[in-house]
């Protein structure tokens, strides 16, 4: 890809971005005009007087933006920790959940809920619970998979992933069916929402984000050495376990928080960088800036229809990245040409 | 001096010995070829030096001990190419080339102008510029072994190492790529180790055959030393001829057991 082409591409994504976080603090039952949020916004970031009334200001600053915002992280963060995960273990099928992130937030969640006392305090160990869990499957995969030898590549931690998001499924399964009356919230969960977002899960998400996004994006080049296999990289130089466990480890934290506040979002960290891979081919150089950008701007979109269609009730947002999702990416599977 | 001193180099692997106290001193400029049945140890030996498997014994690239050299360090002194390269496909010609740079940059370093310099070097050498934004699958297999080349070379390592440089190549790109690595070897002066299974081109373009056998050297020498019929008959268990054949060197032609 020639640097200008590739800016072409940022500055493409960039404007889907932008016009995603536009729709996505416009819908709503209140209309607010796309110049006033504009102003609105700014006035709130830099303490100026806001053009909206005080109703009306409150719905943006309140309720649309962080929610936007929320979309736009959890997003961003689900698809560059997917591309990082397909880049890391050379497996086009890797997803966040891979190593068992999914399974272990999930036996998080369905513990809070089922022992912690009914009461406000559910809500906020929820996440803690979901965090903690997602972080601990994962480093029990990766020890896991480390026992079984570095010389047995990365094939040996996914199966070690699986193994663990087995074991722990069965777990929480088992809570389940021991505490019957969770399996309604516990659902509702596992199929991701981003409702109840305020500005307090934005300050949860953000600084995990931010970090893994910066050291996700400073290993694109090396993930690009890792795609020639890991005796190919070694023999370039290149320390491959430690690249490895860098790049999981700040996937893994930054899904750990992003399902902490928005529950299991699937097909993000799938179908955003297969799109961005063959529209502009394979390199991480510009694959992980883009699944980024694009990532955000897709989950602020899947999130606008998921409030939309079947208003004033919500869809779950894993409903509708799956449903769009999919089929968009048959299209986009069908008609793309490798770039020349 | 020499380029690659291998001193008592052995390699256990899975509890089997595959390479059994091999020694040779590999000349500034030299070509080398690694020769042997299957299983005798050429790649393990290819392996040992560029430091991907453990080994006893001592292998010295320019000098240094290559156990003290830092993996990077290595990497600016020897480069592989391996016999079946795991070739990621939806990458430019380019971007692959440029990989070779890797030894050169910093953790979190990116290519300069003279990792790029380097790359058009390495392209322009090996005819691969009408290449350089086709992505690698798009490539046929001569095409290929060209960009694996060329990101061997970009690396800019004075010692190359070639597995099986012609395997699963038509004879006229056999020809092409051993041409190619020898012109290389001329024009920068590189040092060359390959491990070669056509043993008449093994003898047509290496100054030196090192014929392993179960991990050990058994005969070494120039090509009329060592592509015997004896030697071939022992260690192959191969029906051959060898026919010294005038601007051809030696040829070694199977015969039917059977006829």
């Amino acid at each position: 890809m020639r640097p200008a082409r590739a800016r072409l591409w940022l500055l493409a994504s960039v404007l889907f971005l932008a016009a995603a976080l536009l729709v996505g603090v416009l819908v709503g039952p209140v209309h607010l005009g796309a110049v006033n949020v504009v102003r609105a916004t700014f006035a709130h970031v830099f303490g100026l007087h806001s053009p909206l009334s005080g109703s009306d200001d409150a719905i943006l600053w309140e309720l649309r933006l962080p929610r936007v915002i929320l979309a736009a992280l959890v997003g961003g963060t689900l698809a560059a920790a997917g591309a990082a995960y397909q880049g890391v273990f050379r497996n086009p099928l890797a997803d966040p959940y891979l190593l068992g992130a999914a399974a272990g937030a999930g036996l998080g969640a369905t513990i809070v809920v089922a022992y912690a006392p009914a009461s406000s305090l559910t809500g906020d160990l929820l996440p803690i619970g979901a965090f903690v869990g997602a972080a601990l499957a994962v480093v029990a995969a990766y020890v896991l998979g480390r026992s079984a030898g570095i010389a047995a590549g990365p094939g040996a931690l996914v199966l070690a992933g699986v193994t663990i998001a087995s074991f722990l499924t069965a777990l929480q399964t088992f809570v389940q069916q021991q505490h019957v009356d969770t399996v309604q919230e516990v659902y509702s969960w596992l199929l991701g929402r981003l409702a109840t977002s305020g500005w307090r899960d934005v300050g949860i998400v953000l600084p995990y984000a931010v970090v893994s996004w910066a050291v996700i994006i400073a290993h694109r080049r090396l993930l690009d050495v890792l795609s020639v296999g890991d005796e190919e990289a070694a023999a370039l130089g290149v320390n491959v376990a430690r690249v490895r466990l860098l790049v999981v480890t700040a996937a893994t934290i930054a899904t750990a928080a992003a399902v902490a506040v928005s529950g299991l979002i699937g097909f993000v960290g799938i179908i955003v960088p297969h799109t961005i891979r063959l529209l502009v081919g394979g390199s991480y150089r510009l694959l992980l800036p883009l699944s980024v950008i694009v990532g955000a701007g897709f989950l602020v979109f899947a999130d606008v229809i998921a409030r939309t269609v079947m208003s004033p009730a919500e869809l779950p947002i894993g409903v509708v990245t799956a449903f769009f999702g999919a089929p968009f990416f048959a299209v986009v599977l069908r008609t793309s040409r490798r770039p020349a | 001096m020499s380029a690659l001193a291998l001193d008592q180099l052995s390699v256990t692997l899975g509890g089997a010995c595959v390479l059994d106290r091999l020694s040779t001193d590999v000349a500034h400029g030299e070509w080398v070829a690694l020769i042997g049945p299957n299983g005798a140890g050429k790649t393990t030996a290819l392996r040992a030096v560029a430091g991907l498997v453990p080994y006893e014994g001592q292998v010295r690239v320019l000098k240094d001990d290559a156990r003290s050299l830092p993996g990077k360090q290595l990497a600016r002194r020897v480069a592989l190419v391996p016999q079946v390269p795991l070739i990621p496909g939806d990458i430019t010609v380019r971007a692959y080339v440029l990989l070779g740079r890797t030894p050169h940059l910093g953790y979190f370093g990116s290519e300069g102008r003279t990792d790029h310099r380097a790359v058009d070097a390495a392209l322009e050498q090996l005819d691969l510029i009408p290449f350089e934004r086709r992505a690698l699958d798009t490539l046929s297999g001569g095409e290929r072994q060209r960009a694996t080349l060329a990101r061997a070379l970009a690396q800019d390592a004075p010692v190359l190492l070639l597995d099986e440089p012609t395997a699963a190549l038509d004879m006229g790109r056999q020809q092409q790529v051993l041409e190619i690595v020898d012109e290389l070897r001329m024009s920068r002066g590189l040092t060359v180790v390959s491990t070669m299974h056509d043993l008449t081109l093994a003898g047509q373009y290496a100054d030196r055959l090192l014929l392993l056998d179960g991990g050990r050297l058994v005969a070494a020498g120039s090509a009329d030393e060592v592509l015997t019929r004896a030697l071939i008959t022992q260690h192959y268990r191969a029906d051959v001829e060898v026919v010294d054949a005038p601007g051809s060197g030696f040829v070694v032609v199977p015969v039917r057991r059977t006829p």
